[in-house]
């Protein structure tokens, strides 16, 4: 059967606008006319470098230490969408693309082998908002699948919403379900719309596929071959938040409790491995670690494992089909795992968990699995070889053989770690006399310090003082102590300072008493040896000193030496010798390193070229500082491996204690278990942050509803207050604002201040979860929040100034807490709080009028909000308990909304005042003086109807008349005037323009002539 | 913005009601305990119990806020569990769960807790075992005899609650319903219970760092404390001079805590009645406004090294006025603060804008100087990769006098001059002498020497002194003390070795580097609890050629979390 498809060619447009346009664009425009692009405004130019600059400004990012290793660990690919759009069904493609693998069910991450240089781990993200939340903050790609015969759901806003808040990774869309558009016109039209929503969602351009159908289960191959070459190729950003904290996502996990312990106790707690790639930045055993949805734990240990799906080591062409590998160890592909020392057969179930139906070769299997094996056996086994002697465990035989290999750096047998902590029984460590314990570091130093150099009398000495000031008087500033001396090959300088446990602190140096001052004045002070740490050594002669403190010295002699004059001649003199005799020496021909010095020294001096050439900016050097970082890093990182540091790229296997038996109880696969670490994030504060509700949200947050807050690797619950600065002082808001942002203080954890975080209700009651995002500002531990109150009193008795206001306070003491305090009255005259007056509450207070008996005086006071000091984790991988708020309670108890019935809102009615008029007693006015008397003024007559005679008629109808004429006349003559006036004017312009015409045609052939002369010109002088 | 002016605006502005200090305490676990029984409210029995319990909280870092007696009524008992555990993360309650009729505490726990009373199957079974043991005639029974059924009784638990048996050998069980747990009053059962149920406790403590890392003897107090601070960790110290004639704190130390309390916010401190141990849980430090007289048994110096290492780490500005003794013997003079401490901060960072002015100098024993620190704060400190020390290329110094001769200062330098013109000429001393008020209470002069390299390693000496010490054997010995600190080399000397210690591990997750002479005992030391605070190791490398050491660490990622963004 033929598929192939036919598409019809393109025509091309022969007629219309757009054909219009392109005849109208000439294509050497500006060259052809140069004036017409000349700078024609220096403001607009100005104007428009400035918006070029603002725009490079903006490509710029706060340059970020890229601390990707060289191996890179699997790019994480969350599956994210509504149920049933086909999450499943793309992974399973993938995987089949990649390794012809097909899965039968997908169960936690999915890792393959993708290219040369590439693994890719498939994780499939629950619908559900812990694990979405979880999922977004260790996705480094995003595949966001879209039903399109639904349309886009909440989940996809919501999820990319907690991709924006926790740092945003590269998200691609999926359109599934395409193959029920039976119309292609229709599923052109749908196709567009989703694109241009998804753009405004993402960004523009953001990448789309769409997938057409599904066959075998699986969707096309020729549509999934493309969406992985662009998986492929994509390129990542260093998260700040990642690239900082080292995080895991566990592929696997291990209950390695003791099968005996959990007999006695199946509560009891277990010990847990967690198996996965380690990134962001590196790890180690007994750091802390968050497990989002279980809380914060130790690690007991971490160990690199070999990598199950190894990048080929070998440079190929094209990936092999031996190394397209998959791992996916809770899927069961290929049923069989191999650790370290052990193989599993991974038959998904532990021995002790219940087993309700089971096959039967699965439970002899099981069965077989319980047994245990003979090194097992032989672990437990104990025999002793002679009658009175401790037995001899296995423990005991193996442990000196393992520590062997794991140090291998020094010769000699010497102390270890476990030594000092084992019971006097192990005899392998004591052969050295020297390391005898933890008891004596200082005597050994001592001891180490008379091998090595002449001043054992010192050290003597300091060793008596040390006896002496024992008794009490530590502080005395004799405890003069010499320091130990370290060049000596044959002690271990880690086992010297690390050797001990910490329980046994090192007793001998407890007398330094915080004294860090030396005042032991070493005795070989011999005066040769000496000289060298000096620049003045007249003996520097090229061969003793290495090249890289000629290039020092260099360094800092501009900066500093003219301060000295002596200086700067004694070290100019011991120059010019060294450059006499070197430039003799090269004379001779002498070695080409002397060359390269010199010219070091000369670039140094004078500037070299290359560097003036190409000057880096800030930007530039700060990245490359960075880089710098990162170099010295990579390049330590084997040293620093033997101190059991774990980098980010290796497979790892961690192991915590004391897991709560939830854990591993309600294990589903399907959730991912992140792993991440806190360094310096544990301690409790108050966090300010600054909130916005999502616009989206149908409601207003309400102060006091705890809220679910996910930040940094945190989810926790925690009650927040709202407020707003208003440049004085926090004031409290009851509910956040409708379009705005507000502040909000609430108790958690640390966060680095700029992380961004994402809020939601625990229980959710609407269509859109997310509530509000925002950043962490400040974490403190006291914030000064408040809020209004207004005390209201009436007067008892009024003075003149002084008026006696009784009801606003109950007793005298809450009085004197007032005294001073700013009072006003409504009608908005000023007083204070003077004193108490008896003990009822009453007090004298001072207005600077007279106030009225019906005024009422009320204090203005702000009252500080204790902030609620709740933080409850979210621990939804084990058991969730959570705090409702207040309307869900009411709700779950059938309370009613309290009803107050002064809170309502009602028209204020009020009585108008009516005064009377001032009246004076006739009396009283004939004895005021003339200034205050009322005054009866006669105005003016109102104007009155005039009766016109005959006459006087006859006079105004005719000027009447003559007016009327007259200004007719004045129209008509404005009108020609007019007239008159256009004409001249279209006259003026038909003159105009066919002078412009001569003046372009004459101009024209003179620019023409000019130009031809000028390529005349041109060409002669190029001959 | 909490800044002073605007609280003061506020204040002026309009009248608080409440007045309150604005140190909130973030404390995760606050204790309280319940004993209930009416033989202690009569006088009949003397409550051990209490004494116990509080001991063990203290040794835990648990922080125990109420004891409370109630007498066996159900109300008294009901209020006093309902009220205490609504205030406090633990509440443990003693006595009243016999056989007899009035042991009601499970009845009154489960009242309080809204929950029912269930034998329990396996206490039944493991009181009825050891009971057998001890060949003990009424076994337990719920419908047996009076006496069986009363003994039964004791099982008659809250359902559902969380049940342990802490001790093998006892079938009592603990119950736990919430926040609150229930022991028995017999004193010696309760201490054995309670301190195998510790480990339980530990975990209902909840999140953050509740575990306190122990230390002991008072040697490196003053370090314990400040990484315990920077690392947020929750510190004990014990047996400080426990065997001493004068045990306990000695009056610095106990100045030094009162310090880290000003400079921090919501540290909380407890100090055991015979002061021979103390317990920091840290706070932030604030910074701001410090003033201190500092007590004249250590210098300012000891002080200034606890602000040294914990002004950058602030929330804002720290302006630290301190009084005391500027120079001794023991600490480090403020000199060699200003001159060599302050300038090594710039390897890391974080030199600008810090500023420690002398205004008046106060020599041993009275002291009487004053001094001005002042320290911008940062975010985050940058790697040191600080290898080749370069050599050196000038020498400075500062030769003070007070309350003496001027001309000893100057006798000091001609001294230190003879020694050291031999090696370079580029010396130049200051004399810093002081007159009148600015020079304190006693008389006293010295000496402070600091010799720079090319690549900026500083190498410091410093001398005072004594009573009937000449200034030329002060001058001399200054500079070979300096000329025996050059020749160990390092890129820091010997008292400044801490300080790159804890920056290399404050820094981000990049590799810092550096050479020191020799590593001294508290160097030594301060690896150690570098490790039990921060988690971090160094990689110690000795150079057998330059008998140098070099020390590799990966910084923690510390940021300033104080530090506000807007």
């Amino acid at each position: 059967m033929d598929t192939k498809q036919t598409h019809k060619a393109h025509r091309v447009r022969k007629a219309g606008a757009s054909v219009k346009k392109k005849q109208q664009k000439h294509k050497n425009a500006e060259k052809n006319n140069p004036k017409a692009f000349a700078m024609q405004s220096a403001q607009k130019a100005d104007r428009m470098a400035r918006r070029k600059a603002e725009l490079d400004e903006k490509k710029y990012h706060v340059p970020m230490a890229d601390r990707t290793p060289t191996v890179p660990p699997p790019l994480i690919v969350a599956v994210v969408g509504p149920p049933q759009s086909g999450k499943t069904t793309l992974i399973k493609s993938l995987v089949r693309r990649y390794t012809k693998n097909t899965l039968s069910e997908i169960r936690g991450p999915v890792t393959v082998v993708s290219g040369k240089h590439q693994r890719l781990t498939f994780m499939e993200c629950a619908n559900d908002i812990s694990a979405m939340t979880d999922l977004a903050k260790v996705a480094d790609l995003v595949i966001l699948t879209i039903d399109a015969s639904f349309g886009f759901e909440m989940e996809t806003f919501e999820f990319l919403n907690l991709l924006q808040t926790h740092g945003m990774p590269k998200v691609m869309g999926v359109l599934t379900h395409l193959d029920g558009f039976k119309d292609n016109k229709r599923l052109k039209v749908v196709k567009k719309n989703f694109k241009h929503r998804f753009w405004t969602e993402v960004y523009d351009g953001a990448k789309l596929f769409y997938l057409s159908g599904v066959e075998n289960g699986r969707y096309l191959d020729r549509e999934i071959l493309n969406l992985s070459r662009f998986v492929s190729v994509v390129k990542l950003r260093p998260l700040a938040w990642r690239s900082t904290h080292p995080y895991m996502m566990a592929d696997r996990i291990q209950d390695l409790t003791d099968p005996e312990l959990l007999e006695a106790n199946p509560k009891a707690n277990r010990t847990v491995a967690l198996y996965g790639y380690l990134r962001g930045t590196h790890m180690k055993g007994r750091d802390r670690v968050h497990i989002p949805g279980a809380g914060d734990y130790q690690l007991d240990e971490t160990e690199k494992l070999p990598d199950p799906c190894p990048i080929p080591d070998k440079e190929r062409k094209r990936l092999d089909e031996r190394h397209k590998l998959i791992y996916a160890p809770m899927s069961e592909v290929n049923g069989v795992m191999y650790d370290k020392d052990a193989v599993y057969i991974d038959l998904r179930k532990s021995a002790h968990e219940e087993k309700a139906e089971e096959a039967e070769g699965e439970r002899m299997l099981n069965e077989l699995q319980k047994v245990n094996t003979i090194t097992d056996q032989l672990a437990t086994q104990q025999f002793s070889l002679f009658s009175n002697a401790k037995p001899i465990t296995a423990d005991a035989l193996r442990r000196p053989a393992v520590f062997d290999e794991s140090k291998g750096n020094e010769g000699s047998v010497s102390d270890s770690g476990s030594a000092s902590e084992s019971t006097a029984g192990d005899q392998s460590s004591s052969s050295d006399d020297e390391n005898s314990g933890d008891e004596d570091i200082l005597r050994r130093a001592d001891a180490l310090d008379s091998n090595d150099s002449d001043d054992s009398n010192d050290s003597d000495d300091s060793n008596d003082s040390d006896d002496q000031s024992s008794d009490g008087q530590s502080s005395e500033a004799t405890v003069r102590l010499a320091p130990i001396h370290t060049g000596v090959k044959r002690v271990n300088l880690m086992d010297l300072v690390y050797g001990q446990s910490d329980s046994s602190q090192a007793k001998p140096v407890e007398d330094i008493d915080d004294c860090i001052k030396s005042l032991a004045i070493s005795d070989d002070l011999d005066e040769s040896k000496l000289r060298k740490f000096f620049i003045t050594n007249p003996g520097d002669s090229e061969d003793e000193e290495g090249s890289s403190d000629d290039e020092d010295k260099g360094d800092f002699e501009d900066l500093e030496a003219g301060s000295n004059d002596e200086d700067e001649q004694s070290a100019s003199e011991s120059e010019k010798e060294e450059e006499e005799e070197e430039e003799e020496e090269n004379e001779f021909g002498l070695a080409a390193d002397k060359m390269k010095k010199l010219k070091n020294k000369f670039d140094r001096i004078y500037g070299s070229d290359d560097e003036s050439g190409t000057k880096k900016d800030f930007y530039q050097q700060k990245k490359e500082e960075l880089q710098k970082y990162v170099d010295d890093t990579r390049n330590e990182m084997e040293e620093l491996a033997t101190i059991n540091y774990r980098w980010a790229g290796e497979y790892v296997k961690v192991v915590i204690n004391d897991m709560p038996y939830e854990f591993m109880q309600g294990f589903n696969p399907h959730l991912p278990v992140v792993l991440g670490g806190i360094p310096n994030e544990e301690g409790l504060s108050l966090i300010t942050l600054r909130i916005k509700r999502h616009r989206w949200y149908p409601k207003i947050l309400k102060t006091g509803d705890p809220l679910v807050i996910s930040v940094g690797w945190r989810r926790f619950q925690t009650i927040p207050t709202y407020f707003m600065n208003d440049r004085i002082k926090n004031r409290m808001l009851k509910y956040t604002p409708e379009h705005m942002h507000c502040s909000a203080a609430v108790y958690g954890p640390y966060i680095q201040p700029g992380t961004g975080f994402c809020a939601y209700y625990m229980k959710r009651a609407h269509n859109f979860g997310v509530a509000a995002t925002g950043t962490v500002l400040e974490n403190s531990q006291a914030i000064d929040i408040v809020k209004k109150v207004k005390l209201t009193g009436f007067p008892d008795k009024i003075h003149r100034h002084t008026a006696y206001i009784k009801r606003m306070f109950n007793s005298s003491l809450e009085v004197a807490k007032f005294e001073g305090a700013a009072i006003k009255t409504v009608s908005g005259i000023r007083g204070q709080v003077k004193k108490a007056h008896g003990n009822n509450g009453v007090f004298r207070a001072t207005f600077e009028d007279k106030i009225k008996t019906s005024d009422i005086v009320f204090l203005r006071a702000f009252h500080t909000i204790p902030i609620k000091r709740f933080y409850n984790p979210i621990t939804s991988l084990l058991s969730v308990t959570y705090m409702r708020t207040i309307a869900e309670i009411r709700r779950s108890k059938n309370l009613p909304v309290p009803n107050k019935k002064d809170s309502h809102y009602k028209p204020i009615e009020r009585v108008v005042k009516r005064f009377n008029p001032l009246r004076i007693p006739k009396s009283l006015e004939a004895e005021l003086p003339f200034k205050a008397k009322t005054k009866r003024v006669l105005t003016d007559a109102p104007s009155r109807a005039v009766v016109m005679d005959k006459q006087d008629k006859r006079v105004a109808d005719l000027l009447g008349q003559i007016n009327l004429l007259y200004k007719d006349k004045a129209r008509k003559r404005r009108e020609t005037v007019q007239k008159k006036k256009e004409d001249y004017a279209k006259k003026r312009m038909a003159e105009e323009s066919e002078a412009d015409a001569r003046r372009k045609k004459k101009r024209k052939s003179f620019f023409r002539r000019e130009g031809q002369n000028q390529k005349g010109a041109g060409l002669s002088t190029k001959d | 913005m909490h800044s002073w002016r605007a609280l003061q605006a506020v204040r002026n502005n309009s009248f608080r009601i409440f007045t309150r200090a604005h140190s909130y305490i973030a404390t995760p676990t606050t204790a309280a305990f319940c004993v209930i029984g009416d033989e202690i409210l009569n006088g009949k029995v003397r409550d051990q119990n209490t004494f116990v319990l509080a001991n063990r909280c203290f040794e835990l870092g648990i922080d125990l806020q109420k004891i409370e007696v109630v007498p066996d009524t159900p109300k008294a008992i009901i209020d006093s569990l309902q009220q205490l555990s609504s205030c406090h993360s633990i509440v443990i309650t003693s006595g009243g769960i016999g056989p007899t009729h009035d042991d009601i505490t499970y009845d009154a726990v489960a009242q309080a807790a809204g929950l029912q009373l269930q034998y329990h199957g396996p206490t039944l079974r493991r009181m009825r075992q050891i009971m057998m043991k001890r060949d003990v005639k009424t076994l337990p029974d719920p419908q047996g005899t009076d006496e069986e059924r009363a003994c039964a009784r004791m099982a008659l638990l809250p359902h559902p609650a969380r049940i342990f048996y802490p001790c093998d050998q006892l079938w009592v069980p603990v119950v736990n319903v919430g926040k609150i747990h229930v022991f028995p009053g017999i004193p010696k059962l309760f201490d054995m219970l309670l301190s195998a149920y510790m480990p339980q406790l530990i975990k209902q403590m909840g999140q953050g760092k509740a575990f306190v890392l122990q230390f002991e003897g008072p040697a490196f107090l003053k370090q314990r404390l400040v990484l315990s601070i920077l690392s947020q960790q929750a510190v004990r110290i014990d047996r400080i001079r426990s065997d001493d004639e004068n045990p306990g704190l000695r009056d610095y130390e106990v100045s030094l805590l009162r310090l880290l309390e000003k400079a921090t916010n919501g540290t909380r401190i407890v100090i055991s009645p015979t002061g021979t141990s103390v317990m920091l849980r840290p706070g932030m430090i604030t910074g701001g406004r410090i003033d201190m007289d500092c007590p004249t048994s250590r210098g300012i110096g000891y002080y200034l090294e606890a602000l040294v290492a914990l002004a950058p780490f602030g929330k804002e500005q720290m302006t630290a006025t301190l009084r005391g003794i500027t120079s001794n013997n023991t600490d480090l003079s403020v000199d060699l603060i200003r001159t060599a401490t302050l300038v090594n901060y710039r390897n890391f960072g974080l030199g600008e804008g810090v500023e420690l002015r002398i205004s008046k100098r106060g020599s041993a024993p009275k002291g009487g100087g004053e001094v001005r620190f002042i320290c911008p704060v940062v975010r985050t400190v940058k790697p040191l990769n600080f290898v080749d020390p370069g050599r050196i290329r000038r020498i400075r110094g500062i030769a003070y006098a007070t309350r003496v001769s001027p001309q000893s200062a100057n006798r000091m330098v001609e001294a230190a001059r003879g020694e050291l013109n031999r090696f370079i000429p580029d010396i130049y001393i200051y004399t810093d002498v002081y007159k009148g008020a600015e020079a304190g209470f006693s008389p006293g002069f010295g000496l402070s020497l600091v010799a720079e390299t090319t690549n900026g390693a500083l190498m410091t000496s410093e001398l005072c002194a004594e009573a009937g010490e000449a200034p030329e054997d002060i001058g001399s010995n200054a500079a070979r003390l300096l000329l025996s600190e050059i020749s160990r080399g390092g890129c820091f000397d010997s008292t400044h070795q801490w300080l790159a210690l804890l920056l290399m591990v404050l820094g981000p997750e990049h590799v810092s580097k550096t050479r020191i002479g020799k590593l001294t005992p508290f160097s030594i030391q301060y690896l150690r609890d570098l490790r039990a605070f921060f988690n971090t190791t160094f990689k110690i490398k000795p150079d057998a050629q330059t008998n140098t050491v070099l020390l590799t660490c990966l910084g923690t990622g510390y940021t300033n979390v104080g530090k506000k963004t807007t």
